[in-house]
């Protein structure tokens, strides 16, 4: 039971995160390498089910493997090869449950959750860059509740077909369901905003010891201009082929100049509730401005 | 898990039995699907052999064997080779056992190839008449009686395919301890409660094939094929 899920809609400062617990972790001299950070993969790679399943998914359908993932993630909890006391994985499946009501993430193979939240309107323009797409359909992939990855019928990905289902079920899965562990929130604009607090709760949450100079140096290690210029200098295997850099602007608050005022107001309409709950709008209807924090992770 | 799915319980016994118990109702590709794969893997790997997974093709120099991740596209690179007038040697699962010389050999395997239809489409092949490896998968057994090995060959090479996004295919020797983790990584996957028993054996075995065989990572971009380039790559590096 010592897995801790890094769960987040794509592009919410997941790799953020990672990079800053790789960096905590090792608590090396030197920032750790973005092409080398701690964590197996995503929960739904395709050669992280193979090995544990030991059977060849790419015999299987997409509804088998579905129904097989649970008791892969029990498998991978129990591996005692490494014996690492917190094993995290990055997801980005919305929190569901198998036809039977077993749930895609079981609870006794789980010690807690962490999830990372971003503002929809800036995850809408990061998203349009990662995903090659216009932001008109950025906003409608978020809307969509039957959004999927990796769901074709006539080629092998080397993700497994997972669900995202719109931003704010996203949200709502991972946060309001009986998960049966502990969920912890962590905002992204408070990662940039109020970093040192912020992660220092993250830490206390997973239950690392807070060494004030660790964290302060791990900080350092995972800010935004030290990854911009390790990715110019070897690139990052996690950047999608048709993008031009994955650490690209960083910024709070750049939908203000990115989003038209029809597609501001589809994205409310779609998602204000959520919105609300998290602090990214309010009953005037202005938003938030960005308190002019660093930048981080686009 | 493997139950529930095949509808049937395996157990695999010295490497000279399988036995086959029926749960329920399934069909029977599918029982042989595992039985041709995860079953197999066993009992190689019981007799003391060494089952990669992926594919091999005869070669004039030896066999070159095709590993990787699922969906990296070995079957593919495989099919392409076979093409160019290459004979099929294995698929999916690869037999290497060492003679008593100590030289790695690659035993035939099974004369068909498995491919998904975008990559039949990529070849503009219809999937007409070609049978589903199952009725649930639009993934299509290919047989390649007409260009097949049926000879055991010596191990010349192995290639590990991986998919990066760099723009363009790229070949990586690679060398010394790594190659011996390499091989390891690219065992055929299958969970052995006896497997801690039989892996000092499997560990002095592979480390021969590691000093032994030519080992490569050969890296193709995400969503483009470049098959072409992928294979002329391969095929200069054996010769050379």
């Amino acid at each position: 039971m010592n897995i801790i899920w890094l769960a987040s809609y794509p592009k919410s400062g997941n790799t953020w995160m990672r990079v800053f617990l790789t960096n905590y972790l090792r608590n090396a001299d030197t920032p750790a390498d973005i092409n080398d950070l701690e964590f197996m993969g995503m929960a739904s790679n395709r050669d992280l089910f193979d090995t544990y399943a030991g059977i060849e998914s790419s015999d299987l359908t997409h509804e088998e493997i579905y129904a097989a993932r649970p008791a892969v993630y029990r498998l991978l909890a129990q591996d005692s090869s490494d014996s690492p006391e917190l094993r995290f994985i990055k997801v980005h499946d919305a929190y569901t449950r198998l036809p039977d009501g077993c749930p895609l993430f079981p609870a006794d193979a789980t010690k807690g959750a962490i999830y990372i939240i971003r503002n929809p309107l800036d995850v809408a323009v990061s998203r349009r860059a990662h995903f090659n797409e216009t932001l008109d359909q950025a906003v409608a992939g978020m809307a969509n509740p039957k959004a999927r990855f990796a769901a074709t019928q006539r080629a092998l990905r080397t993700q497994l077909r997972y669900t995202l289902g719109a931003w704010s079920s996203h949200v709502c899965s991972w946060l309001d369901s009986p998960t049966g562990f502990p969920v912890h929130v962590v905002r992204y604009e408070d990662m940039s905003q109020h970093p040192y607090d912020t992660f220092a709760q993250v830490l206390a949450f997973v239950g690392l010891p807070i060494q004030p100079v660790r964290l302060e140096q791990a900080l350092r290690f995972s800010q935004f201009d030290t990854l911009q210029r390790q990715e110019t200098a070897h690139g990052f295997r996690e950047r999608p082929q048709p993008m031009a850099r994955f650490f690209r602007s960083g910024k709070i608050g750049s939908w203000q100049e990115q989003l038209t005022a029809a597609q501001l107001a589809q994205i409310i309409a779609d998602h204000g509730t959520v919105m609300r709950r998290f602090g990214y709008l309010s009953d005037s209807c202005l938003l938030p401005q960005p308190e002019g924090g660093n930048p981080h992770t686009g | 898990m493997l139950e529930r799915i095949a509808g049937a319980r395996f157990l695999i016994r010295n490497g000279t039995e399988i036995l086959i118990e029926r749960v329920h109702e399934h069909n029977p590709e599918t029982l042989r699907l595992f039985l041709l794969g995860s079953c197999m893997g066993a009992v190689l790997f019981q007799r003391g052999m060494i089952p990669l997974h992926g594919n091999a093709i005869a070669t004039s120099k030896g066999a070159l064997v095709l590993c990787g991740e699922s969906g990296a596209g070995k079957s593919t690179l495989a099919a392409v080779l076979h093409q160019r007038g290459y004979q099929v040697l294995a698929d999916d699962i690869c037999a290497v056992h060492l003679n008593p010389n100590g030289a790695p050999i690659v035993a035939p395997g099974y004369p068909r190839l498995k491919l998904w239809a975008d990559t039949l489409a990529h070849f503009a092949t219809s999937s007409d008449g070609l049978q589903r490896i199952r009725p649930e998968l639009e993934k299509y057994h290919i047989p390649v009686h007409d260009a097949f090995c049926a000879h055991p060959q010596p191990l010349a090479a192995v290639y590990v395919l991986a998919v990066t996004n760099t723009p363009r295919p790229a070949i990586t020797p690679v060398t010394g301890i790594a190659k011996l983790q390499t091989l390891k990584d690219h065992l055929y996957k299958m969970r052995l409660p006896e497997a801690h028993a039989l892996w000092p054996n499997m560990f002095s075995s592979l480390s021969t094939v590691a000093r032994r065989a030519r080992v490569r990572v050969l890296t193709r971009p995400d969503r483009a094929f470049l098959l072409d380039e992928l294979a002329d790559l391969a095929e200069a590096d054996y010769l050379a």
